[in-house]
């Protein structure tokens, strides 16, 4: 009996010793993602006229975000978005299929067709935010698909924008260490404005000013009636799209509106305006196949004035020279734009005052 | 689960039942020789005892003979340290016994330490492991710590240093810390090495490291003053039971170390010598003169591809490059060769001893001298130990000591441990002329003329009186005094300090008085029942004052010493901030009691005052229980021959550590030199608020052992597993800046270790046989977590690195300390595989520095950048991509060893591993990173390179390789491929390495005597740190701080070789 006894004592203290992991007899924590409770965002109220314009894919810096060190990947959710009165709304996400690159941009691509490739169409809310903490609003998002806190559409009406329209949000992030909710985020979506600069362009409603762009250089044109140099505010530009589909077509105009040859900008190369392709050029117009948006990503190009360039940016610019007494001079007409919606645009360069002069004297 | 502890505690107890024996009586006179069973020499000394509890009954002398009178029937038992202890019944009608002794076989005889008081280990429950001294002999080392590598299973030393007379870093089962100094390569985790006890007085092994080992003061380790010839044995106490009676410090393990007593009739002198020759290893390869220039050259025309005018222009503007027709640009100069040399060494030891029980003494008189590989550097000593034991009856005995040691060591313009000026000097490029009368750079006279000498002078008097005042009632009494004056004076020459010769001197003395008192009783109750008991109390008071003066502007190199106090020469100093005035008292007891041996049950406790812990805690409790059943004694085992014994252990246990230091319970004050009324005034210093409430750090441990011996001892195994929970570290807490102090120091971080330990001896051989070889493999298998953190913290904190960016994680639930940086995933073979932000389209950037609004847009990525994971997601490579990787501390460690011997000759073979450990490459970097300065612009002046064709390296579109282009340096200076806080320098830090590898031969000992009048003669040849394999890239997984960093600052470990001598006269 008592042989046995120690028999069974024997085998189970070997078993005791033999089973089990330490961690699971002795309660030590398991490990777990950390997410601390002082990540936070710098920037919660994007209600600026640039911080969100409709249509124009936008997205706001990855320091906006402060981990302090919370361990990524993290899992961000824009929830419970709701105008100031409390009224929930779902219209900001929408969801609706935006282009998305799957190969760096260069500017150095030969056809439309590479350009393309480097894309391909996702499903996107127009308003996410991504697992960096980045805000997006997609270039897909236009005023139609946004409510009033009444539940009327807002397309035509201005007060969209109004406080008691504006919308408000949490972001909820998440991991293994458990979720946080930062709350409190306000957003105001400005009305599209296709292009840029848009002087002319009332942000709030979207419709013209009547005051217009002038190009960003007006250098030594020299005024047939006037006789002296012009001014940048003499030239009005003129963005339009006029079709459906993918091109970029620049215009001069006389003070009366009459064209003028592009090959009076008789040192102008071309072929580096713009990102484009298939050039036309008559005597009227200089039309190129483009993709959209212009420029195509933020990167410095010849397209975008060359490697000390911003990047931001599309420049054209068009020179000519010609004989004045003794003296060969140049003259340049120059234009940093932004185009955001795809569609045949044209650029018109109106000599509101005065008509330049390119012939020799 | 927790049940399962009470459970298997329950089950211990319920064994603890049994039956009684007789005994019987009739006295005769027993003679005969003890012999080594190996060697065949007489062993003199041996003690004899009868009984049960044991009783000395007699002593062989000085030819190895006894005569002992005994009852007839009896057992004797024939006990020496480092021999299995023979137990010879005395049969009706023999007298004559001559008794072979194998060295020690078996573990279950040895005579273990408890509480300053031996005990056998068959009635101990505490998990301990005993190294004999004869293990530590043969190889010459400054630190006898360093040849118990792998020896022991659960002790953890990594001989990360081969700077003479450091310490490299010791750990009883992994981790009880989290403190961590320094910055960069040079990150060191705090020492928790355990506590030393050299002959029952402790000490703190860590002495000279108080101050952080960057600054390390005055002073070397007590370890290191030791000399390895004198000690008789290690023994090394790792469960709590074994050292709660330790008290404070004991939570680290405890080392007990006993040296020699004189034990021969006759007197006897011995001498050893060793003479070895330090290797230092293997330089780093160089490019040298043309090689050089060429190299740089090229990178610079590939790196522009012809485009970047710029830097080709430069290079006529830099002579370096474009003037090789210049003397001075046209060297080839060996600069690692000035630094590093093979050194020649010596040691001698000289041992007299004589007497017997009654009265014995030994004087041990040691000289070792260790010039270091890195020049300037060394480390002599110079000892005198001497013993003496007075034993004028039975009853009474006396026990004297004095230990005095000179402790010298050399450390050049470094710190020892880290000789940073040699490394960036060793750099130099190779065009630049060396050293001659006419040139020489600060660097090189600082590295080689800075005199720099720190003497420890250390005596220890230590008296021991013990008085039995009935059977079995002892009372010992202990006092000792150990003094300590450590001084350093350091004179850099004007040259090697922009012109100014400087003078700095630290002078230190600690002190310790320590007294001890044990009332120890036992008693057998018909061998059935065996009580043990006893109650001790110890008083430390300790001190410490350190004062330091730095002085420049001597009048020239030849004024050396300080001259005088000058407002212009004075450049700091003062007192230290490893001043000490501590008290602790402690009261402990302890209870055994053992059914027949059989079942066993420990229970001790002990209180500990100390001033040292926060004064609303001063005391600390800390009780341990121990049960063994030593179930081979069961009738079951009855008749089992294989079995020779066995026994299962459980313990549980507690030990605290005084986190406290006076600043931070009672606050520091400093003087300014700011005056109010002008009166100069005293401030508080602001940097820590002081806190009263501290606690000491607590470790709780559990442990299971198993010990078995099968097959007549043939085969002998030695299991332990434990749990061990670090409790009440030290933590410290910013505090926000509305507040007066900038932080807080508080008790809630906690950490947890569990493992396992094996060791297994195998003796394959007969007893008889003429080979005896003897084969033992242990290794430990640790896991540490980290199972809290301030509530502030939410789980997770980051020890930043601000100087290397290689930052250390805490987070609970992981291993307690990680990396954390950015991880490398490998290397874009081509430009196509860098990934698009699909919502810019743009590649992958490097924001250097985490500055978002500098330009970005030269530093994409590219084919040959290493794919750094954008942990994040936003296509950029930012510090908020860091992320943990790897473990600091290695999970598994042991050692190998083999003694084998024939006939007079003896082979001994000796190896220790380390697995799973992650080491930063730090040194490879920095390699890398000579490419990236061709011109030389850096503020070290220009560098060597150094080749790079054997490593995987990325050189052109397609390649897969595992190290980026290193060669394009205008990039590398845009998107950093070469960082150095990324996870491509982490490395597995596997080893193996073979130590020590020892040949030696006894000559004939009639031979001897006959011709040389000797009583014996050996000699040996052994090596140390022969050989390390492992897949690290770097030179030595070893040498690296116990953090894992390897820095290139580090001093090598040199390769041994040594020829020596035992002579007894």
């Amino acid at each position: 009996m008592f042989k046995k006894f120690n028999r069974i004592l024997f085998l189970s203290l070997a078993t005791l010793m033999t089973a089990g992991g330490c961690k699971q007899i002795y309660d030590v924590p398991d490990e777990r993602d950390y997410i601390s409770p002082r990540a936070d965002f710098t920037r919660k109220d994007f209600g600026g006229e640039t911080d969100f314009v409709l249509g124009r894919t936008t997205m706001t810096q990855s320091s906006e975000f402060n981990s302090d060190n919370s361990t990524f990947p993290l899992n961000f959710e824009v929830v419970n978005v709701r105008f100031g009165d409390g009224t929930p709304t779902q219209d900001i996400l929408k969801v609706k299929s935006v282009l998305v690159w799957t190969a760096p941009y260069t500017g150095q691509e030969k056809t439309l067709a590479e350009i393309d490739a480097k894309r391909k169409t996702e499903e996107h809310p127009i308003f996410e935010i991504r697992p960096s903490g980045q805000f997006i609003l997609w270039n897909s998002s236009r005023a139609e698909d946004l409510k009033k806190a009444d539940g009327s559409l807002a397309v035509v009406d201005s007060d969209y924008l109004a406080p008691q329209n504006r919308r408000f949000f949490d972001v909820k992030l998440s991991n293994s260490g458990g979720e946080r909710i930062i709350r409190n985020f306000s957003i105001n979506l400005y009305r599209e404005r296709a292009y840029e600069p848009s002087r002319d362009l009332e942000p709030l409603t979207g419709k013209l000013t009547g005051t217009y762009n002038h190009p960003s250089i007006v250098n030594r044109i020299y005024g047939t009636l006037t006789k002296s140099y012009l001014s940048s505010e003499a030239v009005d530009v003129y963005m339009k799209k006029v079709g459906a589909g993918r091109s970029l077509t620049f215009k001069f105009w006389n003070r009366d509106s009459s064209t003028i040859n592009p090959d009076n900008f008789n040192l102008t190369k071309w072929d580096q305006q713009v990102h484009g392709f298939n050039m036309v050029k008559d005597s009227t117009h200089v039309k190129y196949d483009v993709a959209f948006p212009i420029p195509l990503a933020k990167l410095p190009t010849i397209y975008t004035g060359g490697r000390l360039s911003s990047g931001d940016e599309a420049r054209v610019l068009f020179e000519f020279s010609r004989r004045k007494g003794k003296i060969v001079e140049s003259g340049s007409l120059g234009y940093n734009f932004k185009i955001f919606e795809e569609g045949d645009w044209e650029i018109i360069f109106h000599f509101k005052t005065d008509n330049p002069k390119f012939e020799d004297e | 689960m927790r049940i399962q502890i009470y459970l298997l505690s329950f089950l211990f107890v319920c064994c603890l039942t049994g039956h009684t024996l007789l005994a019987q009586t009739s006295r005769v006179t027993v003679t005969g020789t003890v012999t080594d069973r190996a060697s065949k020499e007489t062993i003199p000394g041996v003690s004899i005892t009868s009984g049960t509890p044991a009783k000395g009954v007699g002593i062989t002398d000085a030819n190895g003979k006894f005569s002992v009178s005994i009852e007839s029937g009896a057992t004797l038992n024939f006990v020496y340290i480092g021999y299995a202890t023979i137990k010879q019944k005395v049969a009706a009608g023999q007298t004559v016994y001559n008794i072979a002794m194998n060295a020690a076989t078996n573990t279950m005889s040895e005579v273990v330490v408890r509480g300053y008081q031996k005990r056998n280990r068959e009635v101990t429950t505490g998990s301990s492991f005993i190294v004999s001294g004869k293990e530590v002999q043969d190889v010459p080392v400054s630190n006898v710590e360093q040849l118990l590598q792998g020896k022991v299973p659960g002790l953890n030393i990594q001989v990360n240093t081969g700077a003479p007379g450091f310490r490299g870093s010791t750990q009883v089962r992994g981790l009880s810390s989290l403190s961590v100094a320094g910055q960069g390569s040079e990150t060191f985790l705090a020492p928790t090495s355990p506590l030393i006890v050299i002959d029952g007085v402790p000490m703190d092994p860590d002495k000279a490291s108080e101050l952080g080992l960057q600054m390390q003061g005055a002073g070397v380790s007590p370890l290191s003053l030791i000399p390895q010839e004198d000690i008789q044995s290690i023994e090394i106490l790792k469960d709590a039971q074994a050292t709660s009676l330790y008290g404070s410090r004991g939570a680290y393990g405890v080392m007990l170390i006993t040296t020699k007593r004189g034990n021969s009739t006759i007197p006897r002198v011995r001498y050893t010598t060793n003479f070895f020759v330090n290797a230092p290893p293997q330089l780093r390869e160089t490019m040298g003169g043309r090689s050089e220039r060429n190299l740089k050259l090229q990178q610079i025309y590939n790196s522009s591809n012809g485009e970047n005018f710029a830097d080709i222009y430069r290079i006529t503007t830099t002579p370096l490059l474009s003037d090789s027709l210049n003397a001075f640009y046209n060297n080839a100069t060996d600069w690692q060769g000035l630094f590093y040399q093979t050194t020649y060494n010596q040691t001698h030891n000289l041992m007299l001893d004589g007497g017997d029980p009654r009265f014995n003494y030994k004087a041990n008189l040691g000289f070792y001298n260790e010039n270091g590989v890195i020049k300037n550097t060394g480390f002599d000593r110079y000892n005198l130990n001497m013993n003496m034991q007075f034993k004028p009856n039975a009853k009474l005995s006396f026990l004297g000591s004095v230990f005095g040691s000179v402790g010298s060591r050399k450390v050049g313009s470094g710190v020892g441990l880290f000789q940073t000026g040699v490394a960036s000097n060793g750099q130099a490029s190779s065009l630049l002329p060396g050293p001659s009368l006419f040139s020489a750079t600060g660097g090189v006279i600082s590295s080689l003329k800075t005199d720099n000498k720190d003497y420890t002078r250390n005596l220890r008097a230590n008296a021991e009186a013990a008085y039995e005042f009935i059977k079995g009632l002892n009372l010992t009494s202990n006092i000792s005094y150990d003094f300590n004056s450590n001084t350093l004076n350091k004179f850099t020459p004007a040259a090697a300090n922009a012109q100014f010769a400087e003078v700095y001197s630290s002078n230190s003395r600690d002190h310790q008085l320590y007294n001890r008192n044990i009332l120890a009783y036992s008693k057998s109750f018909n061998d059935t029942h065996t009580i043990y008991t006893s109650v001790f109390s110890e008083i430390y008071i300790q001190g410490r004052q350190t004062n330091v003066i730095r002085q420049n502007r001597t009048p020239d190199d030849q004024v050396q010493g300080p001259f005088g106090y000058g407002g212009n020469a004075s450049k700091g100093g003062g007192t230290f901030g490893d001043f000490k005035n501590a008290r602790l008292a402690s009261f402990a007891g302890a209870l055994t009691y053992d059914f027949r041996k059989k079942y066993v049950v420990d229970i001790t406790a002990r209180m500990d005052g100390s001033s040292a812990s926060g004064i609303n805690n001063p005391y600390s409790y800390n009780p341990s229980v121990g049960l063994k059943w030593n179930f081979s004694k069961e009738e079951l085992f009855e008749n089992a021959s294989w079995l020779s014994y066995a026994a299962v252990r459980a313990t549980w246990g507690k030990n605290i550590v005084p986190n406290g230091n006076l600043q931070t319970i009672y606050g520091k004050y400093n003087f300014s030199s700011d005056t109010y009324n002008d009166q100069p005034i005293v401030y508080m210093d602001l940097d820590a608020i002081p806190n009263p409430l501290l606690k000491p750090t607590t470790t709780t441990q559990v442990n299971f052992g198993f010990d078995g011996g099968f097959f007549d001892q043939k085969v002998e195994i030695n299991y332990d597993t434990y749990f061990k929970q670090v409790d009440n570290l030290i933590f410290d807490t910013p505090l926000p800046n509305i507040l007066a102090f900038s932080k807080f120091t508080t008790n809630e971080a906690a950490l947890a270790n569990w493992g396992h330990e094996l060791s297994v001896s195998f003796r394959p051989l007969a007893k008889t046989s003429k080979v005896n070889w003897s084969l033992n493999v242990n290794g430990a298998f640790n896991t540490d977590v980290l199972t809290n953190l301030p509530i502030e913290y939410n789980g997770q904190f980051l020890k930043l690195d601000l100087k290397d960016r290689q930052h250390l994680l805490y987070r609970v639930g992981k291993n307690s300390l990680s990396n954390f940086f950015i991880q490398n995933r490998g290397v874009y073979a081509t430009d196509a595989q860098v990934p698009v932000d699909p919502v810019t389209g743009l590649r992958v950037r490097n924001v250097k520095g985490d500055n978002y609004s500098a330009n970005l847009f030269n530093s994409f990525y590219q084919g040959g950048d290493p794919i750094f994971n954008d942990a994040d997601g936003d296509y950029l490579i930012t510090s908020k991509d860091f992320g943990p990787a790897g473990n600091t501390q290695p999970i598994m460690t042991g050692g190998i060893s083999s003694n084998l011997s024939y006939k007079n000759f003896g082979l001994n073979i000796f190896a220790t591993f380390t697995a799973k450990r992650s080491i930063l490459n730090n040194a490879l970097a920095e390699r890398f990173d000579l490419l990236s300065d061709p011109f030389g612009t850096r503020t070290v002046g220009p560098q060597s390179v150094v080749p790079l064709d054997n490593m995987d390296v990325w050189m052109q579109q397609g390649d897969i390789s595992r190290f980026p282009n290193p060669y394009n340096y205008y990039h590398t200076a845009l998107v950093d491929p070469l960082r150095i806080d990324q996870s491509l320098w982490q490395e597995d830090g596997s080893y193996f390495k073979l130590n020590q590898i020892t040949l030696s031969y006894m000559f004939d000992k009639k031979f001897i005597r006959r011709t040389l009048g000797l009583n014996s003669l050996r000699i040996y040849t052994s090596t140390n740190n022969l050989r390390t394999f492992s897949r690290y890239s770097g030179p030595n997984p070893e040498n690296v701080t116990n953090v894992g960093r390897d820095a290139s600052g580090g001093y090598p470990v040199p390769r041994t070789f040594n020829l020596g001598l035992n002579v007894e006269f």
